[in-house]
């Protein structure tokens, strides 16, 4: 038997297209990565020296600036190489905080209700459809909303709570969703296993069910809490200010944030806020970098294999 | 109750039963010698002993094979003692037929050196019995061999005795006695090939292969 | 070889089934069921697939109650207590009456907190230590872990997971154990140490378990049930009990043929 005629001929073919089909996916992630690539050299080298270099400003009046910190602390100003992040930075972290205290047990507490206790009859499917299109929603719309509910229905008027809350509307659906996969992901033994030991169904949900869904619960918060900072249509909407020179001390007060901030930045003519804008895409761009390697060690650290 | 405390105590009631009947055979021969009928009824009072023995073992034997399926050694062995407790019960029925020919002749007159011959052939199935069974027991392939050998002396014996019927072919009063006595040779014959019988098995469980001998 | 020394009348009743049968929705499972279980024995239910055994198994301790349009008609008494009266509470029963799944399920913690969760919610919290060293020694597994308590519980394999689940059951201390096919995940030798406990088990517990593996049932069994499905008039098959006897008659002389051909492997 002449093995290589049998086996020999299709071989080659295969090779082949084998071949191409890897290129033309290797082509796809270099274009990706190359962009991408760019994008942040691009930022990172305008905006390296104002976030990092030190200067001495004006002839009369000698002005030193020390960055990385005074950028940070700074309040904004009509001259770019004084114009700070200060307010901007503590405007996003108020409203962090106020995302992720009322988000985590909102989400939390839905999708424990919607996967462990609603009773599958058309209403909770219903609601379970227009989660997932909720998701998908234009940021715009929860501003135009957070306008209409928070700051005039409510009265917060335009303050960082009602930032919060809008934003906490955003990204609920997205952590309903990512908390009820993780709910999901608990294989039903488990809940048969804590029952048939005589637990209630209480018991069998937050003693067993719930801790062990807790790092894709958290993971999901995380990662929607990151799309949540780099948001800024929704916050502009519901009027968050755009020139800010205080921090925020109270939840009702004014504020603003960092990619307002930089947006406005960019709106000015002078050549030297090109440079200011990227020092404060840098920091966001850290934030977010941050926040998603911290998502993925806590995944990592408490995956478990069923 | 675990398989092997199971099979375990398949082979002790093996023996309990092997026991009981060489017992039962010494017992029967002795009485044969002594012309003992009283004896000679207790011999055969005692079969049902040897028969519920042997309807334990073949009872429990069948439990093993329908609750647990053995196989591999286990399976060679449970059969080999089933098989074995058959040929036993068969010695036992040996026993009564000696007994039941003590009663006869106990007022017959026999030849005696007939009558000798025989009591020798009937110890020498014991004996060929008793090392049988310790074959078995002690998984001695040698000892069943040689053993199994001694069925010749049994054949001798009974050659011997064909030689000696001539002596009395002419005295008619004892010829009822002499039928008695063949008969029971002949039974005892079959006794020793039921201790070979044992002895093939004792081999079959150390080599894995049936041999006949 | 046990020869039983009381016959089935001098056994004291464990459950006490009469006419039950198990749908879920319009779809009857398995019906007809009536049947005695003897207490410290070790009760076998085997049969084909789809007949019924599982969902059967799991009414006893009222498992069944999870699924939505899961019904029970007909009564399952328990040492003399209608288990789906009103007032009783499928909680306590499950206390009673504790399960072993098919799939070893242990809860991703540690070996230690697998045993105290059962505990814990049974208020059974005095001298912790002590009943968890109790509880797996009698599962057959403390020699193995006694040094690791606090190692996580999927680190351990098979056949030892399956142990600990004995373990967690048998601690808040029931009186009856269910076995939902509890060897078919493991390989033989961890079967065979699961089968050997279960005859110790006996002696504290009395025992029920589903199993399709007929030699297991023949081997570990006092009591045998054999269930099979036969067709309805709409098309669909229904699981219905066979024959009930002991062990011995059933795989030496059963009474029905269809019996006789699952056991002997004609069919099923």
């Amino acid at each position: 038997m002449n093995s290589n005629s049998v086996f020999s001929k299709t071989k080659k073919e295969k090779q082949l297209k084998e071949l191409a089909f890897l290129s033309i996916l290797y082509i796809c992630v270099t274009v990706a990565i190359v962009t991408l690539m760019t994008l942040i050299y691009d930022v990172i080298s305008t905006g390296y020296s104002r976030l990092f270099n030190d200067y001495e400003l004006g002839l009369i009046n000698k002005v030193t600036i020390d960055n990385p910190r005074d950028f940070l602390t700074s309040l904004d100003s009509r001259d770019p190489l004084k114009a700070g992040i200060g307010p901007a930075f503590a405007g996003t972290v108020w409203l962090m905080i106020i995302v992720i205290f009322v988000t985590f047990p909102l989400g939390a507490g839905a999708a424990i209700y919607l996967q462990e206790f609603a009773p599958k009859n058309k209403l909770t499917r219903f609601i379970e459809l227009n989660l997932t299109n909720l998701a998908g929603v234009p940021s715009v719309i929860y501003g135009l909303m957070g306008l209409a509910v928070f700051v005039r229905l409510a009265g917060f008027g335009r303050s960082v709570l009602s930032g919060g809350l809008t934003l906490t509307l955003l990204i609920l659906p997205v952590v309903i969703v990512a908390s009820r996969e993780a709910l999901k992901a608990v294989p039903d033994t488990i809940r048969q296993g804590a029952l048939a030991l005589g637990s209630t169904k209480f018991q069998a949900i937050f003693r067993q069910v719930v801790p062990s869904a807790i790092p894709g619960m958290v993971t999901g918060m995380v990662l929607g809490l990151s799309r949540a900072i780099g948001e800024t249509a929704p916050l502009i909407f519901m009027g968050a200010l755009t020139y800010v020179n205080y921090y925020p001390d109270t939840p009702l007060s004014g504020f603003t944030a960092i990619p307002i901030q930089v947006y406005n930045w960019i709106g000015y003519p002078q050549a030297e806020w090109k440079d200011t804008s990227s020092a404060g895409i840098i920091l966001l761009l850290g934030l977010l970098l941050s926040m998603n390697a911290l998502a993925l060690i806590i995944r990592n650290k408490f995956e478990k294999d069923w | 109750m675990s398989l092997e405390l199971k099979i375990k105590n398949l082979e002790t009631d093996l023996h309990i039963m092997g026991t009981l009947v060489l017992d039962s055979l010494v017992s029967a021969v002795r009485a044969l010698e002594d012309k003992d009928t009283a004896r000679a009824s207790e011999v055969m009072d005692k079969d049902d002993e040897i028969d519920d023995a042997y309807m334990k073992i073949d009872q429990d034997w069948f439990e093993l094979m329908a609750t647990e399926q053995p196989v591999a050694s286990d399976l060679r062995l449970s059969t080999s003692i089933l098989q074995a407790s058959l040929h036993l019960e068969r010695l036992g029925d040996l026993s009564v037929y000696l007994g039941k020919t003590t009663h006869e002749i106990h007022d017959l007159p026999i030849p005696e050196s007939l009558h000798k011959i025989v009591v020798e052939m009937g110890d020498m199935v014991i004996e060929m019995a008793s090392t049988a069974l310790e074959s078995l027991k002690n998984r001695d392939a040698e000892l069943a061999l040689s053993t199994a050998r001694k069925d010749e002396l049994i054949n001798n014996l009974y050659n011997k005795m064909l030689n000696e019927v001539p002596n009395i072919s002419g005295n008619k009063d004892l010829y009822s006695g002499l039928f008695r006595l063949i008969t029971c040779v002949r039974t005892l014959e079959r006794g020793g090939d039921h201790a070979v019988d044992i002895c093939e098995l004792a081999s079959f469980l150390v080599t894995g292969e049936f041999k006949e001998f | 070889m046990d020869t039983k020394t009381k016959t089935q009348k001098e056994l004291e009743h464990v459950f006490t089934v009469r006419d039950v049968s198990v749908s879920y929705g319009d779809f009857t499972a398995v019906k007809n069921v009536s049947m005695d279980m003897f207490k410290n024995n070790i009760t076998a239910f085997i049969g084909p697939s789809g007949c019924g055994k599982s969902t059967l198994i799991r009414s006893f301790n009222r498992m069944n109650d999870l699924i939505p349009n899961a019904s029970v008609k007909g009564e399952i008494n328990y040492q003399g207590i209608n288990l789906y009266d009103e007032e009783v509470d499928p909680v306590q029963v499950r206390r009673r009456i504790g399960m072993v799944f098919q799939k070893p399920n242990p809860f991703p913690k540690s070996i230690r907190e697998n045993i105290t969760f059962g505990l814990k919610v049974n208020n059974m919290t005095d001298n912790l230590d002590d009943r968890v060293e109790k509880a797996l020694t009698q599962a057959a597994l403390w020699d193995e872990v006694k040094n690791d308590l606090d190692k996580n519980a999927l680190d351990l394999s098979g056949g030892q997971q399956q142990r600990l689940c004995i373990a967690r059951t048998i601690a808040v201390e029931p009186d009856t154990i269910l076995m939902d096919e509890p060897c078919s995940a493991l390989d033989p030798v961890a079967t065979k140490k699961i089968e050997d406990l279960m005859q110790i088990l006996v002696k504290d517990f009395s025992i029920l378990i589903v199993t399709h593996n007929m030699q297991q049932a023949s081997r570990v069994s006092d009591y045998c049930a054999f269930f099979t499905t036969k067709a309805t008039d709409d098309g669909r098959r229904t699981g219905e009990l066979v024959e009930y006897s002991d062990t011995k008659t059933m795989f030496t002389n059963p009474s029905e043929s269809l019996t006789e051909e699952y056991i002997s492997g004609r069919f099923g």
